[in-house]
């Protein structure tokens, strides 16, 4: 009888161990495949950074050409903005140095007062937009990075080298404050 | 910009979200983008040509009311079909949290993805038991937009991160146009405007009907109408003979007619006490020339602000509204008034500038490289005309993709993406077991992990 008995406990002891490998187990794969989802995210974010960047310098290019601004800004915009576009992709010092550079003469810069024609308001307009859009990607891109690096912070994850290979996830920091938000 | 738009409620019946993404849809379209709207509709329904229907919805309580929603593996069919099909650049979900087609497209997204939550709800327990099945859905969402600030509450208590406030768009317009016939005010009666599915307990009519006798009492001649679907019967047998002569119900109005109520109005009352997010029904009425007496939900003290553009009133008190009903239709100077300052602050939320943010949202998230052609080719002084044409949206030039080596394109043909978004559709199968939703047949390590998730929620 007190045979049956520890039959019995060790059925449940076992089952009970079972159950909390199981747990463990799914509990592994199911953040193993949340932190590559957000390190998938991170990608897209930093890419969408990238092309706004891209395009506020292009557009900061032609307002410097086209907009008729004095030919001094004109000359500073156009420097700023070409430095820019020389950086490829990578996320270097020197090119947030050049987009923090390419911020604060777009700050400085003034606008031409007298009434301009359509085309060159359409310019200025869209050169706007992407200094606003710049803002939003960059927001968005450090967002991801944070709930990335949220996830990889917790014990387990960093105990069992559950991000693998992937990089650290680095937020992206500049000045972009132009033009100002609302 | 090839851009998905993603409705989980039923196109057959009109509601905020849906009546939102039409119009949001229209805007873009209007702005050269390809849009496809996916949203449940029945397979008779006429839809208009952007829209594709992904089944028939069933309705469902959710958020206090009923709701149409689909869900389901044939669902989960189309859904991948649509999403292949549309080769987007920017997927935008509605109301993601709701089991529906937005959790859906959201686990089969391969695209940058914008998520509006339209939604402020009181009680979340449900949500957070759900919170291991959302989560992986959730975290593909690059961008978050609330609708409103109790809106962006709910969603941070639930789901966390920060989100953008862009409210919903009104053509003000539109509405304008019928405004500037205004009432005639060579025939009485006084009128008071009620709109929506009266029937639902929310939306406030029983606070209406109870302040009625009391307005009847200073304005014998008032009378009340009340547009929107529901049984009115039921409504009528509840009534004195009295409140009874003074009611008129007109049933569902069309967009014309809801117009021409709204600008002929002395007062029009939203006596919701609960469950709203947003008001567009304010702002419609406030574009359309109506005096506004709102109950004063979050929702609608954020429409209204701070500039007396309407009247609020303590959320169900019907002596209350009774004399803000009162004072307004004894008072045709201050109805004037709040006519010109309504039509004034309706501005804020018209598509002009409500969708130009939401457009520099999906700019911000998506990572095709547009421009002027592809980077370093084209001359920076290309003209304007040129200029122009090379960032229309819409032209998405495939080299400029390619170059940055990260295109969309050559991310989904690597194969462990593919696996993943599989996985993810299996996974969802079994979940859906789990829920008990529907039956699905899937095979046994699917139902255990199913089981296993079901498990965990707890």
């Amino acid at each position: 009888m007190n045979g049956t008995w520890r039959v019995g406990e060790i059925v449940v002891v076992i089952a009970v161990i079972l159950a909390v490998l199981l747990a463990l187990g799914w509990y592994l794969s199911y953040t193993a495949v949340r932190l590559d989802r957000l390190h998938h995210r991170v990608k897209g974010t930093a890419a969408a950074l990238d092309a706004q960047l891209v395009r506020r310098a292009e557009a900061a290019l032609e307002v410097a050409y086209l907009a008729g601004i004095d030919p001094a800004s004109a000359t500073l915009l156009a420097t700023s903005a070409g430095r820019v576009l020389d950086h490829e992709e990578a996320w270097s010092q020197e090119r947030l140095d050049a987009e923090s550079e390419l911020t604060e003469v777009l700050r400085a810069t003034q606008e031409p007062e007298a009434a301009q024609s359509a085309e060159v308001e359409e310019l200025i307009e869209r050169l706007r937009g992407t200094g606003e859009r710049v803002q939003l990607a960059r927001r968005f891109h450090n967002e991801s990075v944070h709930e990335a690096r949220d996830v990889r912070g917790q014990r387990l994850v960093r105990f069992l080298h559950l991000a693998g290979r992937a990089k650290v996830p680095l937020p992206i920091n500049f000045d972009d404050d132009w033009p100002n938000a609302g | 910009m090839r851009i998905g738009l993603v409705c989980p409620y039923s196109f057959d019946v009109p509601g905020g979200v849906q009546l939102h993404i039409r119009d949001l849809a229209e805007f873009l379209i209007g702005r050269g983008h390809h849009v496809s709207v996916l949203a449940p509709a029945d397979e008779d329904t006429e839809l208009p040509e952007y829209v594709v229907s992904a089944g028939r919805a069933v309705p469902i309580r959710f958020n206090g009311s009923v709701a149409r929603l689909s869900f389901g593996p044939i669902v989960a069919n189309r859904v991948q079909a649509w999403l292949d099909q549309g080769d987007f650049d920017v997927l935008h979900l509605h109301e993601p949290a709701a089991p529906s087609l937005s959790l859906l497209t959201l686990w089969a997204a391969e695209v940058p993805v914008v998520a509006t939550f339209h939604s402020s709800q009181a009680k979340l327990g449900a949500l957070r038991a759900a919170q291991p099945l959302l989560q992986p859905g959730l975290d593909k969402i690059s961008a978050r937009i609330a609708v409103s600030e109790a809106a962006h509450r709910t969603m941070a208590s639930s789901v966390g991160g920060t989100t953008l406030v862009i409210p919903n768009g009104v053509y003000v317009d539109r509405f304008c146009a019928a405004a500037d016939r205004g009432p005639d005010p060579a025939t009485p009666p006084p009128r008071i405007v009620f709109l929506g599915r009266f029937a639902e307990p929310r939306k406030g009519l029983p606070v209406l009907l109870a302040a009625l006798p009391l307005v009847l009492a200073q304005v014998p001649d008032a009378e009340l109408v009340v547009a929107g679907p529901g049984d009115r019967a039921e409504v009528k047998g509840t009534l004195s003979d009295q409140v009874a002569g003074a009611v008129r119900f007109i049933g569902t109005v069309g967009e014309e007619e809801k117009v021409a109520l709204l600008a002929g109005a002395n007062a029009y009352v939203a006596p919701n006490t609960g469950g709203e997010s947003f008001g567009i029904i304010l702002v419609e009425a406030m574009s359309a020339g109506a005096p506004v007496v709102a109950s004063s939900l979050d929702a609608f003290e954020a429409v209204i602000g701070t500039s007396g553009a309407g009247v609020l009133f303590p959320v169900g008190d019907h002596r209350a509204l009774a004399a803000e009903i009162v004072r307004l239709l004894e008072d045709p100077a201050e109805q004037q008034r709040l006519r010109s300052a309504g039509q004034e602050r309706a501005r804020q939320f018209d598509w002009s500038r409500v969708g130009a943010r939401i457009e520099a949202v999906y700019d911000s998230v998506a990572i095709t490289r547009g421009g002027p052609g592809p980077r370093g080719t084209g001359s920076p002084v290309a003209g304007p005309e040129g200029a122009r044409a090379g960032s229309r949206p819409s032209r998405k030039t495939e080299a400029a993709a390619q170059s940055s080596g990260r295109g969309r394109h050559g991310r989904r043909a690597g194969g462990s993406g593919r696996h993943r978004t599989e996985e993810d559709r299996a996974t969802w199968a079994a979940s859906s077991v789990a829920a008990s939703v529907v039956p699905v047949a899937s095979s046994g390590a699917e139902r255990v992990r199913g089981r296993l998730r079901r498990w965990f929620s707890r």
